[in-house]
C-alpha cells in the first residue's frame, strides 16, 4: 500500500493557526468559536497586534484583530479587575501593549508547533494599532484566507499572511519545543 | 524584602509578574529591555533573580545575559527566562550561558512564585 499524500503545507499550518487561536484564548478564560464562512473584513476591528516573521521556507506576517472589549476581557486573570474604558486613552494604550503580547504569544506558540516539522521562524518584535473601523490590506498571498471566530458579539480575526516556497513540506520531524507553561530548571 | 528585577518590553506582562510576586512578598523592579536592564543593574540595583524575556527591542534577553556575564560586576546575577520561545536552540544558549531556568509564557503564577522563591533563595 502507497503512503498518503502529505498535506499540502498551508492546510497544516491553517489547522496549527485554528488550534493555538483556540488554545490562546481559552488560556485566559476566553471561549471562542469558529466562523465557517467569514466575510473578507471585520464588521468591526478597533485594535489589531502584529508580528512579522521569516524562516528558510517561508515569510510573512501574522496579524489578529478584534474590538477594544474582547482585547480588555482576554487580559490575564490577575489584571482583569482594572476596569478599562473605550473612553479612556490610557486604556488604548494598555490594550495596544496587551494587543502586541497577545500576538507575540500566539506566534510563540505557533512557532513552537513548527519545531516539530523542523520549521525555525525568526519573529519581530510585536506590535499594535488602534482606530474606529480597522480594515486589512490584500494579502500577499492569494492564498490567504482569514481565520474568523466570535465570542459573544465580538469578532477575532487572526491572518496569517505567508509566502511559503514550493519546496516547503511539512512532516514531523521529532524534535519538540517546550510547552507554554513550561518550566525548566537547570 | 527580596528584590527581584522583571524585563519585558510588554507593560501588561510587567503588571502580571508584579501581580503575581508582590503578594508573595517580592519587591519588584521594572525595566523595558535588555539595555534598559543593564543600565539599571550597572549603575547599582542590586537584584537576588533578573526575570528576562528573549523577544525584545534594543537588546534581546539572550544578548543581555551575554552581556551581563561579561561584566564583572554583575555577571553573578542569577537569570530566569519567561519568554514565549520554545526552541531547543535558544533553551540550549541560555543553559550555556548560565540561566537559572526557562519558562515558557502564558505562565501559571503560582508557578513563577515557586520558581523565584527557589532562584532567589
Amino acid at each position: 500500500m502507497s503512503e498518503p499524500a502529505p498535506l499540502p503545507p498551508r492546510t497544516i499550518l491553517d489547522r496549527i493557526i485554528a488550534e493555538q487561536t483556540l488554545a490562546q484564548f481559552a488560556a485566559t478564560d476566553v471561549a471562542l468559536t469558529p466562523v465557517a464562512h467569514p466575510g473578507t473584513q471585520p464588521a468591526q476591528a478597533e485594535l489589531a497586534g502584529m508580528v512579522g516573521f521569516t524562516s528558510e521556507s517561508m515569510r510573512g506576517t501574522v496579524m489578529i484583530a478584534s474590538t477594544f472589549s474582547l482585547f480588555a476581557r482576554s487580559r490575564p486573570a490577575a489584571l482583569r479587575d482594572q476596569p478599562v474604558s473605550a473612553y479612556v486613552a490610557r486604556d488604548w494604550l494598555y490594550l495596544r501593549d496587551w494587543a502586541s503580547e497577545l500576538t507575540n504569544q500566539l506566534v510563540g506558540r505557533i512557532k513552537n508547533r513548527l519545531v516539530a516539522f523542523g520549521v525555525s521562524l525568526r519573529v519581530s518584535t510585536p506590535t499594535a494599532l488602534s482606530g474606529s473601523a480597522l480594515a486589512f490590506a490584500t494579502p500577499s498571498s492569494k492564498r490567504t484566507k482569514p481565520l474568523v471566530f466570535t465570542s459573544g458579539s465580538d469578532e477575532l480575526w487572526v491572518f496569517f499572511d505567508a509566502i511559503i516556497e514550493p519546496e516547503l513540506e511539512l512532516s514531523p520531524q521529532g524534535e519538540a519545543a517546550a510547552e507554554e507553561g513550561e518550566l525548566i530548571l537547570f | 524584602m527580596t528584590k527581584v528585577l522583571i524585563v519585558d518590553d510588554s507593560i501588561t506582562v510587567r503588571q502580571q509578574v508584579i501581580a503575581a510576586l508582590k503578594p508573595a512578598g517580592f519587591d519588584v523592579a521594572e525595566a523595558a529591555d535588555g539595555e534598559d536592564a543593564l543600565t539599571q543593574l550597572l549603575a547599582g540595583l542590586a537584584v537576588r533573580l533578573v526575570i528576562c524575556d528573549v523577544n525584545m527591542p534594543k537588546l534581546n534577553g539572550l544578548d543581555m545575559l551575554e552581556r551581563l556575564r561579561s561584566e564583572a560586576s554583575i555577571a553573578s546575577t542569577p537569570v530566569m527566562m519567561l519568554t514565549t520561545e520554545g526552541q531547543p536552540e535558544y533553551i540550549a544558549r541560555a543553559k550555556a550561558l548560565g540561566a537559572k531556568a526557562w519558562m515558557v509564557k502564558p505562565f501559571k503564577p503560582e508557578l513563577l512564585v515557586s520558581a523565584v522563591k527557589k532562584l532567589s533563595a
